[in-house]
């Protein structure tokens, strides 16, 4: 019947001139219209239809009707892609074509009784002109292309969880992002993603937003094995199991009762492999009644197989990288701590020096003490003082085991806001009297009013104790009176500089990079460390550490260091 | 004898050059409780520029200051030729740096802490060889400015009595009288307040006259 009326429509339109000889083409056009899958609609200058295929009429639910053009959007229910405000009569792509436009790609929702989910259409429109070239009408061929759409949200939404896996999102974000978008793709389906433990041996939770909570709650850490449903034994197994009922099915034997509590009936559980082929996890389509898969969801599990088992991987090597990262920041701390004792070791004779010098004036005065005690009418003003200065040089010997403790114990990097100045004030207090065991004549010029680094005060302090230490070496067959070392500290673009300037045998036209290679020493009892992790140390702050020679004999070490500001963000 | 001659002795004196200021404030304290004097400089080079003293001393150093250090001092008194007895104190000494010091006439040389008896018996020994040294030097002084009374003739005299020559002898020497040698070496005698023949010929050891 369909047919038939698209058949007649054409022969009784205003058409008819152009077949009027030829019955055999009016059958054939007739057999095309009928079997096409695109909706073909043809109207004259008065807006009455003259094809509307059968096509067309499954797109827009009823057939051509006699209705005024400003009542097609009405009729056939046609929406602009917000998918609620009714196409504007004019800008139809029919009555622009009518109207002489030719019009390509139009695409909008059509939705009525016969399609309440609603279906898109893309419309191509010409107008139609009879052989003298004048405008008769119009013709549309529209599309339905409601399943590329949903392919290409699909693939887009596979687009979005793969970003965020490259983005570095959670796991259990990633997953549930996944299992998301597999389970919008399809009606009553829910889906879960679970890992295998590091053991191998147990489930873990990883995604099941749509499933309930006690389920998901029995089954992660729920061991594996060769009868434990449908997840335990798909990764037991390694190969996909489907169970089309739950509450039958010998696998689900000893978790019917869970089955039944959460009012689940199918499970069809596929492992998720990493790229070598070991097993990560599973992926799982649920059902609340006994149900067999068919070919949509076999596509389905295959990517999100291959999603899951991607975003595993990814997160198990960040694990391990993070790991590493980890060993190394230990070791580079450990081989810090080596080297801090090691120049605590070179400094031994000053420290001896620092710590005996209260101690020798201590137990002096001490002494005098109890010799003014034997006396019948001891002095006790004199008495007092004398225990005073003991009181204040035992405050100060501890301040020194202090901060040769603080430096010499293993200790877990810490970046707050410091001055630096602070810093170069303690250091040079620390290696004061080493610089005139060797008679250098240490000064420093601090800038007023540096701003804050965000450091660690131990290792930078250690930094700066090496490069002293070095000038100080450097200068060892240097004439007496020339032995200078100079600390500076100026305000660099974005931060500090901090300058260490001796005036010992500098660098002797040898390349500068040489001397921060590890292990690569002047000194007979050196380690050759100092100034690689001097430099790790400066660029782990997201600074520069260098060395130039300078213009009339010695070296000077400069780094720079970042403000607190910056290294905050 | 009387050799000290008119002047009175001056008190002792303990010149105690310590950058540390606790420690010097001790060495003080400990130098008052037997009774001596102390002077405090910070450095070597603030002691070097303030007036020598003129009585026994004792000089209490610390080897390792900023500028000149302890042992430079001891090097620069002993250039000055007026070596002070010198008692060393150090934070951590080391073997070469305690020989050099006790090589150059250290009386000691303590390492910090040391027992306060240590530190006094040297302080008091120190000051006994300043005693000494400064009563042979100024004996010698003394001497010096005797010979210096004698006209050349009774120098002449004095030499040749003390080789050992009789009266006869030197008379015949000189070309006079054995009477007028007589009266110069009365004169000698007198004048370098001598009591013996073998007093001058020490005396003469000790100025260095030997013809």
């Amino acid at each position: 019947m369909q047919q038939k009326r698209a058949s007649e429509a054409w022969v009784n339109g205003s058409l008819r001139l152009a077949f009027k000889n030829s019955p055999d083409a009016i059958l054939l056009l007739d057999s095309i219209l009928h079997q096409m899958s695109d909706a073909v609609i043809v109207a004259d200058k008065q807006y009455r239809f003259q094809i509307f295929n059968p096509a067309a009429e499954r797109m827009f639910g009823t057939g051509a009707r006699d209705v005024q053009a400003e009542g097609w959007a009405q009729t056939y229910g046609l929406f602009l892609p917000d998918q609620v405000t009714s196409f504007p009569a004019d800008e139809l792509p029919l009555a622009r074509s009518i109207r002489g436009e030719e019009v390509d790609g139009v695409e909008m929702f059509v939705r009525h009784e016969k399609a309440p989910d609603g279906v898109w259409i893309r419309v191509n429109g010409r107008p139609l002109r009879d052989a003298a070239g004048e405008s008769v009408g119009g013709v549309i061929v529209c599309r339905d292309i409601s399943e590329s759409r949903r392919e290409d949200a699909f693939r887009a939404g596979q687009g979005r969880v793969l970003e965020m896996i490259a983005r570095g999102a959670k796991l259990g974000d990633v997953l549930a992002s996944l299992v998301t978008l597999i389970e919008a793709q399809s009606d009553d389906m829910l889906c879960s993603v679970v890992e295998l433990s590091e053991d191998g041996k147990h489930i873990r939770h990883g995604a099941a937003p749509s499933l309930p909570e006690i389920y998901v709650q029995a089954v992660n850490g729920a061991p594996i094995g060769p009868k434990n449903g449908s997840c335990g034994t798909a990764m037991y197994r390694g190969e996909q199991v489907i169970v089309t009922d739950m509450l039958t099915d010998p696998l689900w034997e000893d978790y019917v009762e869970l089955a039944k509590l959460s009012g689940l009936r199918a499970c069809w559980s596929t492992p998720i492999f990493s790229g070598s082929g070991k097993v990560l996890g599973s992926f799982a389509m649920y059902y609340r009644e006994p149900k067999e898969p068919s070919g949509t969801e076999a596509r389905l599990t295959e990517v999100a197989t291959h999603i899951a088992g991607i975003a595993i991987e990814h997160q198990r090597a960040e694990n391990e990288l993070r790991a590493r990262e980890e060993q190394l920041r230990v070791t580079q701390a450990e081989l810090a701590h080596v080297a801090r004792v090691s120049t605590m070791g070179e400094l031994t004779a000053s420290i001896a020096h620092e710590v005996n010098q209260p101690l020798g004036a201590i137990v002096g005065n001490a002494d005098i003490c109890l010799h003014w005690l034997e006396q019948s009418q001891p002095d006790l003003v004199q008495l007092r003082e004398a225990l005073e200065d003991i009181s204040s040089d035992g405050n100060r010997a501890s301040q020194v085991v202090a901060r040769i403790r603080s430096l010499v114990k293993k200790h877990v990097p810490n970046k707050l806001p410091l001055d630096f100045n602070e810093v170069a004030r303690e250091v040079v207090e620390l290696i004061n009297h080493e610089a005139q065991r060797k008679q250098v004549a240490v000064t420093s010029e601090l800038a007023t009013k540096l701003p804050f680094v965000a450091a660690d005060r131990v290792q930078l302090q250690q930094v700066l104790i090496n490069l002293v230490m070095n000038g100080i070496e450097a200068m060892n067959e240097t004439e007496p009176e020339k032995r200078e070392l100079t600390i500076t500290t100026t305000r660099s673009e974005g931060g500090l500089m901090v300058a260490v300037s001796d005036r010992g045998v500098g660098l002797n036209g040898a390349d500068p990079e040489q001397l921060f290679k590890p292990f690569h020493t002047t000194k007979s009892n050196g380690m050759g460390m100092g100034l690689a992790i001097s430099r790790s140390i400066i660029e782990s702050h997201g600074g520069k550490l260098w060395v130039e020679a300078n213009e009339h004999g010695g070296a000077t070490f400069k780094f720079t260091l970042p403000v607190a500001d910056q290294e905050a963000q | 004898m009387t050799a000290a001659g008119p002047k009175a002795e001056k008190d002792p004196v303990v010149i105690i050059v310590d950058d540390d200021p606790s420690f010097r404030m001790f060495l003080s304290r400990l130098v008052q409780t037997v009774g001596l004097k102390s002077i405090l400089f910070t450095s070597a080079e603030e002691f070097l520029a303030a007036p020598q003293p003129d009585g026994p001393a004792c000089l209490v150093l610390d080897v390792q200051m900023p500028g000149l250090s302890g042992l430079d001092l001891q090097r620069q008194l002993a250039e000055r030729g007026r070596p002070l007895p010198i008692v060393f104190t150090t934070g951590h000494g080391d073997i070469p740096m305690t020989v050099e010091a006790m090589k150059a006439g250290a009386i000691g040389f303590l390492s910090k802490p040391f027992r306060n008896q240590e530190m006094i018996d040297a302080i008091k020994e120190g000051i006994a060889r300043d005693r000494e040294s400064r009563k042979s030097l100024d004996e010698l002084t003394e001497l010096r400015s005797r010979y210096e009374s004698l006209t050349a003739r009774e120098r002449q005299v004095f030499a040749l009595v003390t080789r050992g020559s009789l009266n006869k002898q030197i008379a015949l020497e000189l070309g006079t009288s054995e009477r007028t040698v007589k009266a110069h070496r009365a004169q000698v005698v007198q004048k370098m307040q001598a009591e013996s023949v073998a007093d001058l010929v020490r005396m003469a050891d000790k100025l260095g006259i030997s013809i």
